[in-house]
């Protein structure tokens, strides 16, 4: 049933009381205990929450009260984002036991809004990775290929979402950790402006990189839940309201860039590419070649950046205030036997942040990464001065097979070069699936132009 | 020796076993020279950018903000790794 329908016609199936919100739920956990098995999407079920909560929504129906605009809507949340009363483990050993005590601010929204929290989603530890196979518990498989990777880090979201086990769900985009998976798993994911969305109550990874957001199985619920979550919120001081608007212009001019499309690029990626460029062109919007001549600079800046900030965020795990902790002799003995509980990559990226900000590499590496951050946002300034998005794929490879990438690390970061930029730019992009295939086109847009983005990715998703 | 992942580790307060600290040895190695590519770019006018928005600092009255839910007070001292009553119990500083 959940397969074939987008929010606004389970809301008015609702209303027509063609089903109660507690029986779409006990079917939808039935379905998820014997599915999520063999995919491993959940971390952990909020089975008795959700039925709760639905029983409440159904009494509401009963009264014939007025319902909010997400009523009894099932979703499902990363486990880096804060859920009152449920565990939080941001996929690592180290808050193997942590319950959130209050909820994050687009969690709060979504329980005004009447949303259903099904469950917490499989990630990459402390969302650092692309394939979710560094997650401290489980690994989650690609629902259309199981052996191949969902992407990640937002691996759980993106196949939830994908398996029918919600009509949305919430995924956390440092780099990519959006766009990837979602690409990878052929569903729609948008990483909003910097500050659109607020990120208390999401588990800090690199704060100015960061940015909660919506994944869903079409344009326009990622639209729906990316108005509800959006906002200025006075408990996150780099959050902001989006005031801009923009008129709905006859002639949409896009920017391919020429970067894009080297070297690098998995056989048939550039093809299916080109495949969606034309079908936007049969519908009357014009294409142009532009330039972002920073772009091969953009991963080595962004693992420099993201992971100076990650090693000063991840300090916070000290084995005293919260999560597990290991005894030892004396405190500093505590510190660093509890701090190998990190996993291989969050150790790897906590150590070159250690570097990168140590007396006299300060200059040499952080600094100069924040100088090409600069470029790389300049760059894409200019090109909005002469078109209104900007079109590239969002990752150069097709899903690939568990355990592949896994051992080099480099190669992984590989999978993230078309989405890193975006990030340190700070710039909104949606990745919308091309055909029935797992890789997905990335639309950008300058800061704050949600809206726009939306208008033109619903043309692909309808036609 | 700042480039040796022995000491990296002890300013970042993670222990390692030793067979650990020899592969990660290796890879630090590889992905410093990844990282380095920057060295390529003239950067001598460029503006360092902290955080996308250039955002300005927001400030508040500094004043003292009472805890009213003693439920929220209690599940913040429940998640402590070890505590004696209502206290963060820690080992001996000095």
């Amino acid at each position: 049933m959940i397969e074939k329908l987008t929010i606004e016609e389970f809301s008015q199936k609702l209303k027509n009381k063609e089903f109660s919100t507690k029986e779409f739920l006990e079917n939808l956990f039935e379905k998820i205990e014997s599915e999520d098995k063999e995919i491993g999407a959940f971390l952990s079920l909020n089975k008795e929450g959700a039925l709760k909560e639905a029983e409440k929504i159904d009494k509401m129906i009963l009264k014939k009260e007025k319902l909010p605009s997400l009523a009894g809507v099932p979703c499902a949340i990363k486990d880096n984002i804060l859920v009152k009363g449920l565990k939080c483990t941001a996929g690592s050993k180290i808050l193997e036991n942590y319950v959130a005590p209050f909820d994050a601010t687009v969690i709060k929204k979504l329980k005004e809004a009447g949303a259903i929290i099904v469950g917490k989603t499989n990630l990459d530890e402390f969302a650092m990775g692309s394939s979710t196979e560094h997650s401290a518990f489980q690994i989650t498989r690609n629902p259309h290929d199981l052996e191949k990777v969902p992407g990640g880090s937002s691996g759980g979201s993106a196949v939830a979402v994908a398996k029918n086990f919600c009509f949305f769900s919430l995924g956390s985009d440092t780099g990519g950790s959006i766009r990837q998976p979602a690409s990878f798993c052929k569903v729609v994911g948008l990483k909003p402006t910097y500050g659109a969305v607020s990120r208390f109550g999401l588990i800090a990874f690199a704060s100015s990189l960061d940015q909660i957001g919506p994944m869903t199985k079409n344009v326009k619920d990622c639209e729906i839940v990316f108005e509800i979550i959006k906002g200025k919120d006075p408990l996150d001081s780099t959050s902001v309201e989006i005031e801009k608007r923009f008129e709905e212009k006859k002639e949409i001019k896009v920017g391919i860039p020429k970067e894009y499309l080297v070297e690098g690029i998995e056989a048939g990626v550039k093809e299916v590419f080109e495949k969606a460029i034309k079908k936007y062109q049969a519908k009357g919007i014009k294409f142009e070649e532009i330039s972002l001549p920073h772009t091969e600079y953009a991963l080595p800046c962004y693992y420099i950046l993201a992971c100076a900030e990650a090693s000063s965020n991840l300090a916070r795990y000290d084995g005293l205030k919260y999560g597990n902790f290991i005894e030892g002799n004396d405190i500093f003995d505590v510190y660093s036997k509890t701090r190998k509980l990190f996993g291989k990559e969050v150790k790897r990226r906590i150590i070159l942040g250690t570097f990168v900000l140590s007396a006299g590499y300060y200059e040499a590496f952080y600094l100069k990464a924040q100088k090409v951050r600069r470029k790389i946002k300049e760059d894409f300034e200019k090109a909005f001065e002469k078109v209104d998005l900007i079109f590239t794929p969002v990752s150069p490879i097709f899903p690939f097979k568990i355990g592949e990438r896994i051992e080099d690390p480099l190669k992984m970061y590989l999978a993230d070069i078309f989405t890193v930029s975006i990030n340190l730019a700070g710039i909104p992009a949606i990745s919308i699936p091309i055909e029935d295939l797992p890789t997905g086109l990335q639309i950008i847009g300058p800061s704050f132009s949600e809206r726009k983005i939306f208008q033109i990715a619903k043309i692909y998703d309808i036609s | 020796m700042a480039e040796n992942v022995e000491h990296l580790a002890k300013l970042a307060k993670i222990y390692f076993e030793k067979e650990e600290l020899e592969n990660f040895q290796k890879e630090f190695i590889k992905i410093l020279e990844f990282v380095k590519k920057l060295e390529e770019l003239d950067l001598k006018e460029a503006k360092p950018l902290s955080q996308p928005l250039d955002l300005e600092n927001v400030e508040r009255e500094d004043q003292e903000k009472i805890f009213e839910d003693e439920k929220m007070k209690e599940k913040l001292k429940e998640s402590f790794c070890e505590r004696k009553g209502d206290f963060l119990k820690v080992k001996k500083i000095l």
